[in-house]
């Protein structure tokens, strides 16, 4: 039963996975954290389902979808973030808090408070190996997550605008005194994850329902997962995602299953607490 | 023709004149110094410069171009560097990844290439590192190429801010307080480095310092800056006797 | 000139929310007029019901009503109002109850509110002075309101509140006409130890007041059944993954499983059931919604539930209750409005039983209810003037409600 409880905190996990990858991506592109982020993933959500509702087959929804949220997040860069100071962390930080407010009460707006559902993206049936059972879906996330974890590492470090990003994060005027264009890289890094976002909306919406709070605590759980990995490192949030889902399995069976969420961030304070940079995160001392 | 002509510049934050009617020559190849009282607006010069900051009135030219409403990274890319007073380097990069990065601003590769031009691309990222070194080695920091820039000392991070600089090609190298917080004999390498760069680069240097003494040595002019005006230009000789500068410095009616 | 603007502002906000709820007591009444007929204030003497020294020919009974008809329950506090107009409307187009009463309905907004509630009702008792009112809103107002009643010694009747401290204050003007959870418990294990003769049961319950309150009473009841409760596990509301309670269910195999929850986190339960081939049947309460089928799709196949109102009833009164419901009010609708139709006409039933309008003479004879036969089931109060029913179990077959055999 153990080994199964572990396999069954695989399916949180890779969910876990993929949002704290986007999370850890934002932060490694731009050196902060996006508020907006689980509030873009259910709004894409919403445009997907709205596209495949229209009468589109449900492939062109799924390619469709992340097009949408990329330029929403190209706008929201464009016209609301940029207007910011951008030397003030603390002014777009609560500015994507701000923006996730209006994300959220727009969704009940357009499309009301109710749940929808969502066709499933992988088989129903259950692979059983041995005397264990584990769900497609679960595999099927994990490979993404995999996936985008190989190609967001390539993509920031070879090719020339993921370096640029990267060091636009680490000292936005350092980086301009390199000839790098800092608004560029922000205006670009808010597609992306946006679009990222998309796939994560995408892929949670069979499970979730989509509806205007599917990723509410989800995302707190994707911040959680990149700290316990290492805030910053990519395959870090994706470790992370993984052990916090399979964390919550356990304790859920072996302690109570009302208290899941209670000792998922009692772990994440230990943890923390033994390795302050996380578990993948690198242990080095900053010279002051 | 000079390389920078700053032409009765201005600057004004709300209702505080911080440069006013401020104009400046720099011919191709000089070393030049921009001095001045603390708060005199050397600094603000420079980011109007760099395009950091608009200008309130006048205007810069550099090269022959206008750099009005030219932004602070096309402004690399036209060839002018700048070293700053607190140090911007990507301290959790590698010495050698942070004088590489300099280069990447005249490099091109992106997703596709990496896929499809693969060969290109590798070729052009090791003639990039092999500059890199070559750089670094110049400046006798070779050694510490694979060392995170964060945890340097303090006087090689000056001289890799500057080797960043440098790996952006530029004509025009802006320095601003290069000499802050070494020691004398630091300030001594200081001096040979930038006189020797200035010959190996074919570069124009402008300084902002405060050590007198260095600026006396290594400066062919200098301008002397208070309140945000033009106060005294010449030799150092000749600005080391102006009244005016005195004053400056060292207050009315205390005389030398 | 910044200190005006400011106290202006301030000013001008104070005296918005004072019309705020200033307008809940102006909302619309259905008919302007004077103080009703009939003394309100309980004659001393004249406890009889029957036969009392005021024998009264007849007139307008009074009937407050509470319900949100703004805010965050306003949707469901619709249900109810339609719920109790459509019982109003037809006694009075019937003549009247008994032939005497016509009621006059006054509605009021309390706004879900526990301190607009203590005001509505003030206003309903004492200065429209109603006979008796109906209180349809969060457990949490009721709790407030019903001072208010007890002071006034008003009867109040609750068709939409659940907690179970409501019955618990010792006040006797309060009836609660909203079935509760023993109900269900009691018809559950009716039919799992009867028809489906079963003896072990898991139970998942939401890790609230709702579920554990159901899991209470199943576990109180359990001897009395003869039903062994193998496990127990409880699940946050929002939850999406059951796998890990689920998975350990499937290897304890019990008879049936238990399910306290709604709609939304039991449909992700049936469709995980079927993706991890759990087949045990899954019974409870709480989640009979249109939305069942509408979400669960194929997985709710074949899942049963209790409840006190299903249109699965053939009963002729259910049916022209719905259709009638479904014609006027053109939305679909949960239990609550039955209930408080069921609600009006027990009221009605006491009153011509009383043959008083008196506020005693009502909360005597509501006491003295017997089988009431409404929509919601065969009805009695006990003596904490809760009121049980008889419930219904009904199969989702086909994507419809029909009742278990």
């Amino acid at each position: 039963m153990f080994i199964q409880q572990l396999l069954n905190g695989l399916t949180m996990g890779s969910i876990y996975a993929l949002l704290a990858v986007g999370v850890s991506m934002i932060y490694k592109a731009m050196g902060m954290m996006n508020f907006a982020h689980g509030d873009t993933i259910m709004l894409s959500a919403f445009f997907c389902l709205t596209i495949y509702s229209a009468g589109l087959p449900l492939w062109a929804a799924i390619l469709i979808a992340p097009f949408i949220s990329a330029a929403l997040g190209l706008c929201l860069e464009r016209f609301v973030y940029r207007k910011l100071e951008y030397g003030s962390f603390s002014n777009l930080l609560i500015a994507t808090v701000g923006v996730s407010f209006i994300m959220k009460n727009s969704a009940v707006g357009i499309w009301g408070a109710q749940k929808h559902n969502f066709p499933a993206l992988f088989s129903m049936k259950p692979i059983h190996i041995g005397s264990f059972t584990i769900l497609p879906q679960c595999i099927g996330m994990l490979a993404i997550a995999a996936f985008f974890v190989g190609v967001l590492q390539l993509f920031f470090y070879k090719t020339k605008i993921g370096k640029c990003m990267r060091a636009a994060a680490s000292n936005a005027e350092g980086a301009t005194m390199m000839g790098i264009n800092v608004s560029f890289t922000r205006f670009l890094t808010f597609g992306i994850s946006a679009a990222f976002a998309a796939v994560a909306g995408i892929l949670m919406s069979p499970i979730f329902y989509v509806s205007t709070t599917m990723a509410t605590n989800v995302a707190t759980k994707g911040f959680a997962a990149a700290i316990l990995g290492g805030f910053g490192s990519i395959t870090g949030g994706f470790v992370g995602g993984l052990i916090l889902g399979i964390i919550e399995a356990i304790g859920g069976a072996y302690i109570a299953t009302a208290y899941k969420d209670v000792i998922s961030f009692v772990v994440l304070i230990l943890v923390l607490y033994f390795c302050p940079n996380g578990l993948l995160g690198k242990k080095t001392e900053q010279k002051m | 023709m000079a390389l920078l002509k700053l032409d009765h510049i201005s600057k004004t934050f709300g209702g505080l004149n911080a440069v006013s009617d401020f104009s400046m020559e720099i011919q191709q190849g000089q070393v030049c110094a921009l001095i001045g009282p603390n708060g005199a607006g050397k600094t603000t010069v420079f980011n109007m410069i760099t395009g950091v900051y608009q200008l309130s009135g006048g205007s810069i030219s550099f090269d022959g171009k206008d750099l009005k409403g030219v932004a602070p990274h096309d402004i690399v890319k036209l060839g002018i560097a700048r070293t700053y007073q607190n140090i911007r380097l990507f301290k959790k990069a590698t010495a050698l990844e942070n004088v590489m990065t300099g280069f990447h601003c005249r490099t091109k590769a992106n997703m596709f290439s990496i896929v499809f031009q693969r060969k290109k691309t590798l070729e052009e990222d090791a003639r990039i590192r092999a500059e890199s070194e070559r750089i670094l080695d110049y400046l006798g920091m070779l050694d510490k190429k694979d060392e995170q820039a964060g945890s340097l000392p303090y006087g090689h991070q000056r001289l890799l801010e500057i080797a960043r600089a440098l790996a952006t090609q530029p004509k025009l190298l802006l320095l601003d307080e290069p000499a802050a917080g070494m020691n004398s004999d630091e300030k001594k390498e200081l001096i040979a480095i930038i006189q020797k760069i200035r010959k190996d680069f074919d570069l124009t240097v402008l300084l902002v310092e405060h050590d007198m003494e260095l600026v006396m040595n290594i400066s062919e002019f200098i301008t002397v800056l208070n309140y945000g005006a033009r106060i005294a230009h010449g030799t150092p000789s000749e600005v080391q006797k102006n009244e005016l500068v005195i004053e400056a410095y060292l207050g009315k009616g205390k005389g030398k | 000139m910044k200190k005006k603007i400011f106290s202006a502002l301030t000013l001008t906000m104070g005296l918005s929310l004072t019309a705020c709820s200033g307008g809940a007591s102006s909302a619309p009444t259905t008919a302007a007029g004077s103080a009703p007929a009939q003394e309100a204030a309980p004659a001393a003497g004249s406890e009889k019901s029957e036969g009392g020294a005021e024998a009264q020919e007849g007139g307008e009974l009074v009937l407050g009503f509470a319900v949100p008809l703004t805010g965050t329950s306003a949707a469901g506090g619709e249900i109810v109002r339609n719920g109790v107009q459509m019982a109003v409307d037809e006694i009075n187009e019937a003549g009247g109850i008994d032939g005497k009463w016509t009621i006059r309905l006054i509605t009021e907004d309390n706004q879900n509110d526990p301190s607009t509630s203590v005001n509505v009702m003030e206003k309903l008792c004492n200065q429209d002075n109603a006979n008796v009112v109906i209180s349809s809103t969060a457990s949490s107002c009721c709790l407030a309101d019903m001072e208010v009643t007890r002071a006034a010694r008003c009867p109040e009747l609750a068709p939409a509140s659940t907690a179970a401290s409501l019955t618990e204050q010792g006040n006797e003007y309060f009836f609660r006409t909203a079935v509760t959870d023993s109900s269900n418990v009691v018809c559950l294990y009716d039919y799992f130890t009867g028809a489906m003769n079963g003896s072990r049961i898991a139970v998942l319950y939401e890790s609230n007041d709702f579920g554990n309150g159901g899991y209470q009473l199943l576990q109180d009841y359990a001897g009395q059944y003869n039903v062994e409760i193998i496990d127990a596990q409880a699940y946050n509301v929002g939850d999406v993954d059951f796998s890990v309670q689920l998975t350990q269910f499937k290897e304890e195999a019990p008879d049936a499983i238990f399910v306290w929850g709604h709609y939304e986190e039991v449909t992700i339960m049936c469709k995980q059931m079927a993706q991890y081939e759990v087949e045990i049947p899954v019974m409870g309460t709480g989640y009979n919604s249109p939305y069942l089928t509408e979400m669960g799709g194929e997985f709710v196949e074949g899942i049963m539930l209790s409840t006190c109102y299903t249109t699965a009833d053939p009963d002729e009164k259910v049916q022209a209750f719905d259709a009638k419901y479904t014609e006027l009010y053109k939305a679909s609708y949960d239990q609550n409005a039955p209930q408080a139709y069921d609600t009006v006409y027990m009221i009605a039933d006491a009153v011509t039983r009383a043959q008083s309008i008196d506020r005693e003479a009502i909360q005597k004879a509501l006491t003295e209810m017997k089988d009431f036969d409404g929509l919601t089931g065969v009805m009695n109060f006990d003596n904490t003037n809760n009121v049980s029913k008889t419930c219904k179990m009904i199969k989702i077959e086909n994507g419809q409600q029909v009742l278990c055999d």
